[in-house]
């Protein structure tokens, strides 16, 4: 008995005597048989096919690739079939796991990823990626070209983890155009099949046509069953022509359709995080796509597998979160991103921009310590790159050392030394590297004008005019640029040059020379180069603000907002600048800045700003009444309310999941009660919680969580808890109240206050009579009410009329920092993602 | 509408029966389900006195009082409640609120004490 052959390798051949060889080496080890199907090839292709014993069978090419194929198939003998182009081939480990592959009996087919290092990318159909089918007589090609096996007589396809590596063979783009002639004559017969509409889609959107392109896979997208394999990649070829349209909204609902129907197929939910983004929907695009990594990160049984991959996800996340201002988790995203995808320099300098921001030098010292160890020189000249753009020459220097050995000693290493040297004033060492750069080097330009640069910041005009003449003596120096630094010469000698515009290299140059005065605190010569740098684009306009909140000049942002022209980029400048400005805590700035122009949505910055503002103003207003807070402690709560407490902690199902038991030292009455509150009202008994939450107050009258849940529960049931209050039967504990009346007005005014009903509320806190115990807390409210609605100079009148009871500033400012932390925490609920708010909140907190 | 003509009913029965206590507590229910809070508090309360060992009636009178926030006389009657049905889990924990209500945490302790061990 003859044992049945495995695996028959497939090829259809044409000329491919230049790449035949490799493939075949490759494969003849790992298949059974090899059959190719020649189409006439004028070269040694048959020969070769025939010295790696394949069985070459001569046909006439009848364009038609259907017929090709499945001629192949009638002559294999093997189990299965794998079909290859003659410049393809796979690597000899993945070539093992292969052949693993086909002993598994439950399935029909594999799909294999296709690597195209070509420059120019084509979208190709997951359809053409299966090419590992079982050798089955029903299994049988349709259409002339972008031949495939109709899904209804497919099962059980799945994803081999498999890559093909495709050599870009550039004689074959007259192939697309024959292709594409073949799917038009496909389509022109089979006008209403869905795949052909889909593949004939894709062609057009191969060659930008969108229009044209979405209906296609319009129509497409009609006709399809949700269970063809080419279906997810329909719904994103069409997302992705209508967002190269701008077609948003269009393509926001392909995208949530393609969610519903393919729940595990990420690349939507990247998509559409990725519109968010672009729409400023932060807080949605970043749950989107977090979304999309944790299913990334299960096991997938889609088939076809998403194609975008987990970095792309990562590093999409850290740039939304560098925008919205989360410089910690944009960093933690891209380290991700980088440790997956250490090819990609673009991550790395990404993260030394945030680096700077959130001020953490370890991690670039780690990377850079770690590009010796490993002796990685791409990622060391990154490194270095970035620590010479953030101005660290003397780290520069100090690893100078480590760069030569992995690059040898020359004229690179040389100008970075002189660069170095010169930025940081050491001008003769400069020129000593300098001098070792000949006039004939790449070099050797760039580091004449820098040089100039050198010269300039430090004020060596003398100098400066011995480079000029150089300069110009150097004839693949362009002429605008030589021009371009007489110019500055001329405006830095405090001639009066006339203005010109800059080109995208001039503005560069004249940006970067204002950078470095300001690094060397030049200022006034920085000063000079502005007017030059508002004639360029609008775009450099934020970088440009930005450099110059850091030196908290706000007359210049006042300036450089004038000329921005649309509403778009002047709320994008007023937020990069308001950050700066946040981070040097330069509060009134800021303030000025978000009045710039129109009143514009900043965020969470607003909130931010807005919070600092006020913080500032309180602390302004008590220091001038010159009296210090009072410190308090909470009362300890009795044993058996201890006790009571334990059975609410102890009882998992009651719990919140969110809510941490308190630990025996935390404990106080005000606490207990309102724990005890939120595992009431959890269990829906809201008198009981409505109880529990007063008898906190009554402990701690100014207990901020406390408060708010009397006032939602009241909000919630306004008659239910209004009569509860007045009918008088709950009871009261703790030493600030002694009637309940008063605790009614006490409570009610709060309600009011929360709810920043100040008039409402004042006229409850004046009912509190001057010998209640409660009195001083109802006096807190009351100056607070008067502060808060601008009444200042009243409410720091009756704050100096107080003699002696510091608890009542203490109380004022404790009430007006909750009325802060209300609103912050409104802005919370508005962008949860926020760690501006975050911070914000802890640190008032 | 069902209720109302339901109620008029019962009432012209009770005018027949005064003293049928099982009346007196349908009224209160029917009133209970009406809203109609202060009138139910009279009916139970006459039910209750006219059959005070009866545990449904103990049942709806505190459960009234509880809601309508007279914890301490709701209080009472579900200890009188504990007396005829120890096991009965449901008016141990109300009992235990309502302690918790009254302040009176060491017997909502007990309450809830025992509430665990069973």
């Amino acid at each position: 008995m003859v044992k049945k052959k495995l695996l028959s390798l497939c090829l259809i051949t044409e000329n491919d005597a230049k790449y035949l060889s490799n493939c075949l080496e490759n494969m003849q080890e790992y298949v059974d048989e090899i059959i190719i199907v020649d189409r006439a090839s004028r070269d040694l292709t048959s020969e070769i096919a025939q010295k790696f014993g394949a069985n070459v069978y001569q046909k006439g090419w009848e364009n038609d690739y259907s017929k090709a194929k499945n001629f192949c198939l009638n002559q294999a003998q093997g189990r299965w079939a794998l079909f290859l182009q003659a410049n393809e081939i796979i690597s000899t480990q993945q070539l093992k796991e292969l052949r693993q592959l086909l002993e598994n009996p439950n399935v029909e087919g594999y799909l294999l990823y296709i690597d195209n290092f070509s420059q120019n990318y084509r979208i190709t159909s997951p359809v053409q990626s299966l090419r590992l089918i079982r050798n089955r007589k029903e299994f049988q090609y349709k259409y002339k070209a972008f031949e495939r096996i109709p899904d209804e007589l497919l099962s059980n396809i799945k994803d081999s983890g498999i890559r093909i590596v495709q050599q870009p063979d550039l004689e074959s783009s007259g192939d697309f155009d024959q292709l594409s002639l073949l799917l038009e004559k496909d389509l022109k017969k089979n006008p209403e099949d869905s795949y052909l509409q889909y593949m004939y889609g894709i062609e057009l959107l191969n060659q930008q046509r969108f229009e044209e392109s979405i209906k296609y896979l319009e129509k497409a997208r009609q006709n399809v069953n949700f269970d063809y394999l080419f279906a997810p990649h329909l719904y994103k070829c069409l997302s992705w022509a209508l967002i190269s349209l701008e077609r948003h909204e269009n393509a926001l609902d392909v995208l949530d359709e393609g969610i519903k129907n393919f729940p595990l197929y990420t690349d939507f939910l990247v998509l559409r995080g990725e519109l968010k983004k672009q729409l400023k929907e932060y807080g949605e695009a970043i749950g989107d796509l977090e979304k999309g990594l944790k299913l990334r990160g299960k096991s997938n049984t889609m088939v076809p597998e998403p194609e975008i991959n987990i970095t792309v996800i990562l590093e999409t996340l850290g740039d939304i979160h560098e925008e919205v201002f989360n410089y910690h988790r944009a960093l933690i995203y891209y380290q991700q991103a980088y440790e997956l995808n250490k090819g990609n320099p673009q991550i790395l300098y990404k993260i030394g921009n945030v680096v700077k921001k959130v001020n953490n030098t370890e991690i670039l010292a780690n990377l850079l310590q770690q590009s010796i160890e490993e002796s990685n020189l791409q990622q060391l000249i990154v490194i270095m790159d970035i620590l010479f753009q953030q101005r660290e020459y003397h780290k520069v220097l100090a690893h100078l050392d480590n760069l030569e050995s992995l690059l040898g000693k020359g004229e690179q290493t040389e100008s970075i030394k002189a660069s170095c040297y010169m930025m940081l004033g050491e001008l003769k060492k400069a020129e000593l590297s300098f001098s070792s750069i000949l006039k004939e080097s790449p070099f050797y330009n760039h580091m004449l004008l820098q040089r100039m640069e050198g010269y300039w910041i430090h004020g060596k005009w003398q100098k400066v005019r011995q480079v000029l003449k150089e300069m110009d003596e150097a004839l693949s120096i362009e002429n605008n640029i030589k021009a371009l630094y007489h110019f500055l010469h001329q405006l830095l000698t405090e001639e009066e040059p006339q203005y010109r515009d800059l080109k995208d290299q001039e503005y560069e140059i004249v940006s970067t020379l204002m950078e470095s005065f300001l690094w060397l605190g030049k200022v006034d010569k920085a000063r000079l180069l502005i007017p030059l740098l508002q004639r360029g684009n609008e775009d450099k306009y934020i970088n440009l603000g930005v450099l110059w909140a850091e030196q908290n000049d706000y007359q210049i942002i006042e300036r450089i907002f004038g000329q921005i022209s649309t509403k778009e980029k002047q709320l994008e400048f007023k937020q990069k600048v308001l950050e700066q400005f946040l981070g040097k805590e330069q509060i009134e700035t800021a303030q000025k800045v978000i009045s710039l122009g129109d009143k514009q949505p900043l965020g969470p910055l607003e909130y931010v700003v807005w919070s600092q503002g006020f913080i500032k103003k309180l602390k302004e207003s008590l220091e001038e009444i010159n009296q210090t807070m009072a410190p308090q402690t909470p009362a300890k709560p009795s044993k058996s309310l201890v006790a009571f407490y334990q059975f609410f902690a102890l009882d998992k199902n009651a719990m919140n999941e969110s809510s941490l038991e308190l630990t025996t030292l935390e404990l106080t009455c005000s606490k207990i009660h309102s724990e005890i509150g939120d595992f009431y009202r959890k269990a829906k008994k809201n008198q009981e919680a409505f109880s529990a939450f007063l008898r906190a107050l009554q402990w701690q009258p100014l207990d901020n969580l406390a408060q708010e849940k009397i006032k939602e529960m009241f909000q919630e049931n306004p008659n239910q808890f209004s009569k509860f209050l007045e009918e008088k039967n709950w009871f009261l504990e703790g030493s600030w109240f002694q009637h309940k009346q008063e605790f009614i007005d006490y409570i009610l005014g709060v309600i009011d206050f929360r709810n920043q009903q100040f008039e409402k509320a004042l006229a409850s806190f004046h009912k509190i009579g001057k010998d209640e115990t409660s009195y001083p807390l109802a006096l807190a409210y009351i100056i607070s009410s008067l502060w808060l609605t601008g009444k200042e100079s009243e409410a720091e009148r009756w704050l100096k009329e107080q003699s002696g009871p510091f608890e009542i500033v203490s109380k004022f400012f404790s009430i007006c920092k909750g009325y802060a932390l209300d609103r912050l925490n409104v802005g919370h609920q508005q962008f949860p993602y926020s760690e501006l708010i975050r911070v914000e909140k802890e640190r008032m907190g | 509408m069902h209720t109302m003509e339901d109620l008029e009913r019962k009432l012209d029965n009770l005018v027949k029966e005064p003293e049928n206590f099982s009346l007196f507590n349908q009224v209160g229910v029917l009133l209970y389900k009406v809203k109609d809070w202060k009138n139910a508090e009279l009916y139970f309360q006459r039910d209750y006195e006219l059959n005070p060992a009866d545990e449904n009636t103990i049942y709806n009178y505190a459960l009234l009082l509880h809601q309508q926030g007279q914890f301490h006389k709701a209080s009472k009657l579900y200890q009188a409640y504990l007396e005829i049905d120890p096991l009965d889990k449901e008016v141990r924990e109300k009992a235990g609120d309502c302690y918790y209500l009254l302040g009176e945490y060491e017997q909502a302790v007990r309450m809830y004490e025992k509430l665990q061990k069973e």
